[in-house]
Formats: structure tokens, C-alpha cells, sequence
């Protein structure tokens, strides 16, 4: 498995319009296999359209979360929050006038990235951890007003059903819409790594003061790529909230997003494949661990802690490397 | 408005016992430990399966689990050429026997031997998770350890779902003490209990940090690992007691939210370590006196925020609130040192 991961590493070009062939491909086998499945302790697990679309959709998350994290290094724990702010959007608008939805997916991506500016031109001078806690509770706060049902707007704990909307669209539509948001969301991320501002922001995860030495608009670029990652957050969850059928505040809590960091993380931060492949392994076992029930977290858990033990780079590094640490902090504990 | 007062300040001290935790382990080893709130929970369960009978099946597989803890904070603790590995497998099997069979036993043990055994048994259980999600990962990029922190969280809330059940569970105990009231019955002793063991404690934890030699050691490790340990300080030892103390008053605070929530259940670690954690950044993390302070400024302002607005939801996101107003006017929180860059 590692040595076809290096594999891989090396063919940077060709390894995406691969993956993206794969997908494209799923819904030809979907009209052969429309339920490719097998079973595992006594329980069928079933891979079907849905769940490609909801790996594609997770893709496009990862990318998001990914310029904050892997691209400016600042951790980001309240990332789910803007994915709820994208659905709800959409759930709200939708239900209140009688326009077609897909209009509302580029204002649903807009206010999550407008809030996400918001927050982030107030915060972003933050170091480190506190910005982490300051997103984790901005995350808080929103699954705390949605559970309060603000106005009569986000339908309390129960959220908004999106059902009749899942249902007027078929799988293979629904399939094709996070397919070629997906890859919108991929190749804007990709094509601002391999950009001027990409090697700007590497610079400032390297090195704050020493990128505004070079004159870099560090506040600038920082905030670019974060409210960008709000506009990914609020599109996707657009989308994700159809694909669901709902818009629930337990799916925007903490834990959705320390999953999403997870996926980046896992994946390779900084990675645009690695947090890729990190999305769709994640969507896949959790399907897979589905008939688990009660256990699934736990071996999920334990699974990440184990990824983490001998993997801790992730499954594919960055491509560009760090320089070496410094001397003092490497050799004290070993 | 007294009542409240004093509620908020229990609540707080809870607060501040548990955001001691995540403060030191932050102060050493600059990582969140997501898992800390999870620890916290198991603190308040081991309580409970040390003071009432459990199910056979319930208790064994506690007994196992705590096995297991035990044996891997043995193996993070104390070198080998002690040759503790055979006490630790000796003590391992008393548990296991002792846990199964315990109705041959006294049906329900005080709370004065139940507390100190569900102390020792979470110092333990946190100096497992120490060496096995954090450890081998001290030299990682600091995303890594921070993941597998968050793994640790999931998998102990769903371990304590799956012994526990979903359900919420009231411990004797905490009962007795949050019915009963001083001062001539119109006082409830519960706050007045928990703001006095709490303030004990941290005392204790003081002293103990100003004082002892471990304390000292401590406090260099924090200074600089490498410095310490060219010093003569065994720095693993050093973490994993840091993780061993974090645990134990996370125990306590875990037992005292019992008492100030009546009831215990398996996912009541959550919202409370982050809470928690929340307090610790108000503070200053890193900064143990600003790991009080932060609880207690957290516990009051929940209460008293909670009585202005009603009894309405918007409880949980008043801490929130109060944290980014803090850090937007002093980024490292009250007590928390400037950190200058240099170049």
C-alpha cells in the first residue's frame, strides 16, 4: 500500500484527471451495478450513487478547509459551522419563495464566505491555538442559535427538511451537480496553489514575518484564503444539505468539522490530492463500518489515533517540504 | 441572586479543575487534549462503578478496560529495569478478579474509599492515553497529535455509550449531597461543597507545583524540554505525571459536575471539556493561576447569564461569546504572557 502511495506521489499530473476519470466513470458502473455490495458480519453494505456523491461533496470540504489549513496553517475547528451556514441558507430561501434551487447555491456560498470574512478580519490576527478556540466557538454559538430557532427561521432542533427537494431531483442529477462542483472547488484550489498567491500563502504558513519582509500582504492573503474557504463551505453545504435531505444542526457541530480536519489531515496537509483521497477513505469506511453500529465511532477513533501513530504526516506528504527543524527541538526526545 | 452566585462559582470551580487539566498538558507539551472532557466523564464513572453494584457484564468490562489502561500507563511511567511489569500484571489480574466477583464482596463500598480508587484509576487511564495516542507522536507536526486527540475523544465517548448505554445514570452520593441543605435549611450545601473541595485542591496543586521537587521539574519542562532534560530530568516521566495529576483533578471536577448536575451520562464530557478548554484560553493557556480565574469568570457569567435571559437555550453559547469578546481586546487571554516573535 505505501509503496503504491510513493507511486503516486511521483505522477502528480496525471493521478487527478485519473481520480476524476474514476468518478467520472461511477455512474456507467451505477447503470451495470446500481448497488455494488457485500457483507460483513451478517450485514449487507451497500455502495451506490449516493454515497460517490457524498465523497465528492466531502472532496470539495477538504479543499475548502484546506487553504486555511494546509495552505496558511491556521488550524480551523469551526469549519462546519459555514457548511450549515450554506445549507441553511439554502433551506431557508427555498422554502420561502418558488424560484428553481440551483440559484440559490452561488448565494448560499457567498453569505457563508461573507461570514467567514466577517469573522475572519476580526480574528485572524489571532496566533495559533486561540484562533482554533475562537473558531470552535463561533461553531459553538452557531449550533446553539439553530437549536434556538431564531425567528422562526431554522426550524429548532429538527431542522429543515429538505426531502421534497432530494426527491425532485434523481440520484444521477444529484451525482452531477457534486461532481462538477467538486471539481470547480478542486482546480480553483489547485490553480491558487501553483499561483503567485499559492507560493505567497506557503510563505506565510513557513513564515509570518519573513513573508511580510518580502513585502507580502500577509492580512491580505490571509483573509482571501479564508473567506474562500467559507465560499467552498457555503456552496457544498448547500449541495450536501439536497443530498442529505436535511438541514440538521447536529450535522454542522463540532464534530463534523474536527472530521473534516481529519480529512485534511489525514490526507497530507497542504495536499490537494492527499486531502482528497483523505475525504473519499473517510466517506468509504464509514460506510463500510456502518453495519458496526454502535461500534463504528469506536473503531473509527481508534482508527484515527492509529492513522495518526504511523502515519503522521499523513498518507501523502506535502510536496514541497518544510526545511529542517531546528536542531534543539529534535533531539530531546529521543 | 445569591443562589445564583453561588451556583455560578460551583459551577465554575468545576470548570477550573477541569481547565487545569488541559492548562498543564498545554503549558508542557503545547496540545490541546481533546480528550481531556472524555477523561473527566470516565473520572465521574469510575465513581460510579466503584460505589454501586453494576451489572456483571457492565463491571467486567470495565475490569477490562482499566487492565489495559493500567498496563500501558505502567509502561509510560516507570522504566523497565524496575521490573514493574510483573506487579503491573499482578495488579491487573486483582482488578480483573476483584471488579467480576466484587458481590462476593461488600455490596457498596464508601465514598471515602470509592473517591481516592476512581482518582487513581482516571490518573491512570489518562497516563494511557498519554502513551498511546500522544507519545509517539511528540516529534509529529502539531496537527497530528491534535487528530489523534480528537480520535481519543470519539473513541472514549462511544467506549463509555457502549458499557453505559445512552441512558443517564444518578450516583448515590452526589445525590444525598445536592439534597442537603445548611444554614438552617434554606441553603443548599452542594455549591458551598464544591467551591470548598475545589479551592482545596487547587491550593494543594500549588503547593505542590511551587514546592516539590516533581513540581520543579515540571515547571522546567515547561520552561524548555531540552533544557531539562540536559539537567537530569527524566522529561517522558515528567508528561506522563503531568497527564497522571491533569487526570486526577479531572476525576474530581467529574465527580463535583455530578454532584452539580445530578445526574451523570456518557456524553456529559463534551460540552463541559470545552467548556472547560474555553475557560483555560480565557485565562491564559499555559498559565495555571489563569486556568482559576477563567472557570470561575466562565462558571459566574453562565449563571448569571443564564438568570438574565431566562431559562432559554442560548446558555451553552454565553461562554463562547465571552471568549471572543476577551480575545479580541487581549489575544492571549487575561493572565496569558505576550508571546513576542523574534526574528
Amino acid at each position: 500500500m505505501i509503496k503504491y502511495l510513493k507511486k503516486i506521489r511521483e505522477k502528480k499530473g496525471k493521478r487527478w484527471f485519473a481520480l476524476a476519470l474514476i468518478f467520472a466513470l461511477l455512474p456507467l458502473l451505477h447503470l451495470y451495478y446500481p448497488h455494488i455490495s457485500f457483507r460483513l458480519f451478517d450485514d449487507r453494505i451497500d455502495f451506490h450513487l449516493g454515497v460517490y456523491s457524498l465523497a465528492l461533496l466531502y472532496v470539495a470540504l477538504a479543499m475548502g478547509l484546506n487553504l486555511s489549513i494546509g495552505f496558511i496553517g491556521m488550524l480551523d475547528l469551526g469549519f462546519a459551522a459555514f457548511v450549515g451556514i450554506g445549507a441553511y441558507t439554502l433551506a431557508i430561501l427555498t422554502n420561502h419563495s418558488t424560484l428553481p434551487f440551483w440559484i440559490f447555491i452561488p448565494v448560499a456560498a457567498l453569505t457563508a464566505g461573507f461570514v467567514r470574512m466577517v469573522l475572519g478580519a476580526t480574528c485572524l490576527h489571532l496566533r495559533g491555538d486561540y484562533l482554533a478556540i475562537v473558531t470552535l466557538g463561533f461553531g459553538e454559538i452557531f449550533v446553539t442559535l439553530l437549536k434556538n430557532n431564531p425567528g422562526g427561521l431554522t426550524g429548532g432542533p429538527d431542522g429543515i427538511p429538505l426531502s421534497l427537494l432530494r426527491l425532485s431531483l434523481s440520484d444521477l442529477t444529484r451525482f452531477w451537480l457534486a461532481y462538477f462542483f467538486a471539481m470547480l472547488a478542486v482546480w480553483t484550489v489547485y490553480r491558487i496553489k501553483f499561483s503567485r498567491i499559492g507560493r505567497a500563502l506557503e510563505s506565510i504558513r513557513e513564515d509570518e514575518i519573513a513573508a511580510e519582509a518580502m513585502g507580502i500582504p500577509v492580512y491580505r492573503l490571509k483573509l482571501l484564503a479564508y473567506s474562500l474557504g467559507g465560499v467552498i463551505a457555503g456552496g457544498i453545504g448547500a449541495l450536501l444539505a439536497v443530498e442529505v435531505g436535511s438541514a440538521h444542526p447536529s450535522n454542522y457541530d463540532f464534530f463534523e468539522s474536527a472530521r473534516i480536519v481529519a480529512m485534511v489531515v489525514v490526507g497530507g496537509t497542504g495536499s490537494i490530492f492527499g486531502s482528497a483521497l483523505g475525504a473519499i477513505g473517510f466517506v468509504f469506511l464509514l460506510e463500510i463500518f456502518r453495519p458496526l453500529a454502535e461500534y463504528r465511532m469506536l473503531i473509527f477513533g481508534a482508527v484515527m489515533v492509529l492513522l495518526m501513530i504511523y502515519r503522521p504526516k499523513g498518507l501523502l506528504e506535502t510536496e514541497r517540504k518544510r526545511s529542517k527543524k531546528k536542531l534543539s527541538k529534535l533531539d530531546c526526545q529521543k | 441572586m445569591l443562589e445564583q452566585i453561588a451556583g455560578g462559582l460551583a459551577l465554575g470551580g468545576v470548570y477550573a479543575l477541569i481547565a487545569l487539566g488541559y492548562t498543564m498538558v498545554y503549558g508542557i507539551i503545547e496540545l490541546i487534549n481533546f480528550a481531556h472532557g472524555e477523561i473527566m466523564m470516565l473520572g465521574a464513572f469510575y465513581v460510579l462503578a466503584f460505589s454501586v453494584s453494576m451489572s456483571p457484564d457492565i463491571s467486567n468490562a470495565f475490569a477490562i478496560y482499566t487492565s489495559i489502561a493500567f498496563y500501558f500507563a505502567v509502561d509510560s511511567h516507570l522504566n523497565k529495569r524496575f521490573g514493574l511489569y510483573g506487579i503491573a500484571f499482578a495488579v491487573i489480574l486483582a482488578f480483573f478478579f476483584w471488579f467480576s466477583s466484587r458481590k462476593l464482596f461488600i455490596a457498596e463500598i464508601t465514598p471515602l474509599i470509592a473517591i481516592p480508587l476512581a482518582v487513581i484509576a482516571t490518573a491512570i487511564s489518562g497516563m494511557a492515553l498519554e502513551r498511546i495516542a500522544y507519545k509517539p507522536l511528540r516529534n509529529s507536526p502539531r496537527l497530528a497529535p491534535l487528530i489523534s486527540a480528537i480520535g481519543a475523544s470519539l473513541f472514549y465517548q462511544n467506549l463509555a455509550q457502549i458499557i453505559f448505554g445512552t441512558h443517564r445514570y444518578s450516583l448515590p452520593m452526589a445525590v444525598k449531597i445536592s439534597n442537603a441543605k445548611i444554614l438552617g435549611s434554606n441553603f443548599a450545601l452542594a455549591p458551598v461543597l464544591i467551591i470548598l473541595s475545589a479551592v482545596v485542591i487547587m491550593i494543594a496543586l500549588h503547593l505542590f507545583i511551587a514546592k516539590t521537587r516533581i513540581g520543579t521539574a515540571m515547571r522546567a519542562t515547561a520552561q524548555d524540554k531540552y533544557a531539562a532534560s540536559l539537567m537530569g530530568i527524566n522529561v517522558n516521566a515528567v508528561i506522563a505525571m503531568t497527564f497522571a495529576i491533569g487526570s486526577a483533578l479531572a476525576a474530581v471536577g467529574g465527580l463535583l459536575f455530578t454532584i452539580h448536575q445530578k445526574t451523570l451520562w456518557p456524553y456529559m464530557g463534551f460540552m463541559a471539556g470545552i467548556k472547560a478548554f474555553t475557560a483555560a484560553v480565557l485565562g491564559g493557556i499555559g498559565s495555571i493561576p489563569g486556568a482559576m480565574l477563567g472557570g470561575f469568570i466562565l462558571g459566574i457569567v453562565e449563571s448569571l447569564g443564564a438568570g438574565l435571559f431566562g431559562e432559554a437555550g442560548y446558555k451553552d453559547a454565553i461562554a463562547f461569546v465571552i471568549l471572543i469578546g476577551v480575545l479580541l481586546f487581549k489575544p492571549t487571554g487575561i493572565l496569558g504572557k505576550r508571546s513576542v516573535i523574534k526574528v
